[in-house]
């Protein structure tokens, strides 16, 4: 009885959603451990959306969100070639390319990107400004157990990760939802007002687990 | 006898005097420090009793044209030469904050010649967390190293780097040019707070250095001098 107490409560823990409102992620130094990771229940998706802010001084190739399933461990990632002005989405392990989106360092920008199967195009939005958009690949959904991680770039199902690929900067009000957010919608995310809660990640209440070192830290808001 | 007397009286005064002067603190507002002279002896020693610090604020506004590393803060224990050191490596064009000989380095700031810079940095001995922000703008949240404070007497000087507790000084790391609303806090400034020194309103003056009520002494030629301001 003892044990089936414990295993409750340590699976209750991990389990407790947390309201991170105005409370952002801090990924302190470069590491190929420290992650926060995220799982949902939701396993069939026809069609998904990303949005999150992010503030980072890397010039170097960084993952920003790493979606993985067993089968594919680039299922859905934002994948940024600083170094380059590049950025690349992930799609089920099938990339596309976009330049000149001017990614800024030391600044908090907005992005969010979507897709969907029926369609297999992918667009990103940065700091509220479309790209253009490009085909990934398009009949099969996002199908599968879905594992997240935020710091670090998964080559494996959980895990694979590279020092050289890992996040260092702060991140905050990630959301996902399983449809295509309409440009409006966006614009209301990038403001920051009004928006929908993402309906398979809520920032507002979300599950995770901090692996090593990653902090929750209050916003540095300007003076109101 | 009376002569004597008078004589003794002078002394007795000017030694009252001395201590007095080296006890008090002043109203620096609207006013620098001018560093006119490339040396490495001519440096303004900043007097704290504080000691033992858990968390640390230091803001400054400078101005130079050197094109070369130089330091701009330097706090040293008799553990560590560089215990709260700001500094600037010109090589790789980056801001430097040295908390207990750790380094964190923050590149791409905008750091011109003949302009004033407000340059404020915190670092947190809880969380291990330095974070610098250029004129008003933060840069990442860098971790350096946690779990034990700056303790000791410690030496504060602007305008040479310590290499050793209260000495060690490189000419070619010394500060020409001018520095201005030096303060130093036991704790993280907010943000909004750090806004309100950047752009000069009203603001809770340091705690362990104030500015407004600075115990200082001047070694070798740095002039205290009025701020230049524009005509009205």
């Amino acid at each position: 009885y003892q044990m089936l107490l414990l295993l409750l409560l340590v699976a209750s823990c991990a389990a407790i959603p947390q309201n991170l409102s105005e409370k952002m992620f801090t990924f302190p130094q470069e590491t190929n451990t420290a992650h926060v990771r995220l799982t949902t229940s939701r396993q069939n998706l026809p069609a998904v959306t990303v949005c999150f802010r992010f503030f980072t001084d890397l010039k170097r190739a960084h993952s920003l969100f790493s979606l993985a399933l067993p089968s594919f461990d680039n299922a859905f990632l934002f994948y940024n070639l600083a170094s380059l002005d590049s950025f690349q989405m992930w799609v089920r392990n099938t990339a596309a390319n976009f330049e000149g989106l001017d990614f800024k360092l030391n600044k908090w920008q907005s992005v969010c990107a979507t897709w969907d199967a029926a369609s297999g195009l992918v667009q990103l939005w940065v700091d509220g400004k479309p790209s253009s958009r490009k085909f990934t690949n398009s009949g099969s959904n996002i199908n599968g157990p879905i594992i997240i991680a935020l710091g670090q770039e998964q080559d494996s199902h959980g895990g694979g990760f590279d020092v050289k690929q890992s996040f260092v900067g702060m991140m905050s009000d990630l959301h996902m939802w399983d449809y295509k957010l309409s440009p409006c919608e966006i614009q209301k995310y990038t403001n920051g007002r009004g928006y929908a809660k993402g309906n398979v990640l809520n920032w507002n209440s979300l599950e995770f687990q901090i692996v090593g070192r990653v902090l929750i830290e209050n916003k540095q808001n300007a003076c109101q | 006898m009376l002569i004597l007397f008078f004589n003794q009286m002078k002394v007795l005064l000017l030694l009252l005097m001395t201590t007095a002067c080296a006890a008090l603190t002043q109203d620096l507002s609207g006013k620098m420090f001018t560093f006119p002279l490339e040396t490495n002896s001519a440096y303004v020693k900043f007097n704290t009793s504080g000691r033992d610090f858990n968390a640390i604020t230091v803001c400054h506004r400078s101005f130079t044209d050197l094109k070369r590393d130089h330091g701009l803060f330097s706090l040293s224990t008799p553990n560590n030469a560089n215990d709260f050191l700001i500094f600037w490596d010109n090589t790789n064009k980056e801001m430097e904050a040295h908390i207990k000989n750790k380094k964190a380095e923050y590149g791409g700031r905008d750091y011109k010649p003949n302009t004033w810079h407000s340059i404020c940095t915190t670092w947190d001995g809880t969380t291990g967390l330095t974070q610098l922000w250029f004129n008003g703008q933060p840069s990442i949240r860098k971790f350096t190293n946690s779990g034990s404070s700056i303790g000791g007497p410690v030496n504060i000087i602007v305008g040479q780097e310590q290499d050793s507790h209260g000495g060690g000084f490189d000419i070619k790391q010394s500060l020409v040019g001018m520095m201005s609303d030096v303060h130093m806090w036991d704790y993280v400034l907010s943000a909004c707070e750090i806004q309100n020194y950047v752009d000069e309103r009203n603001f809770t003056p340091g705690n362990v250095l104030n500015w407004r009520a600075l115990d200082y002494q001047i070694v070798d030629k740095v002039l205290l001098e009025h701020k230049v301001t524009v005509c009205y």
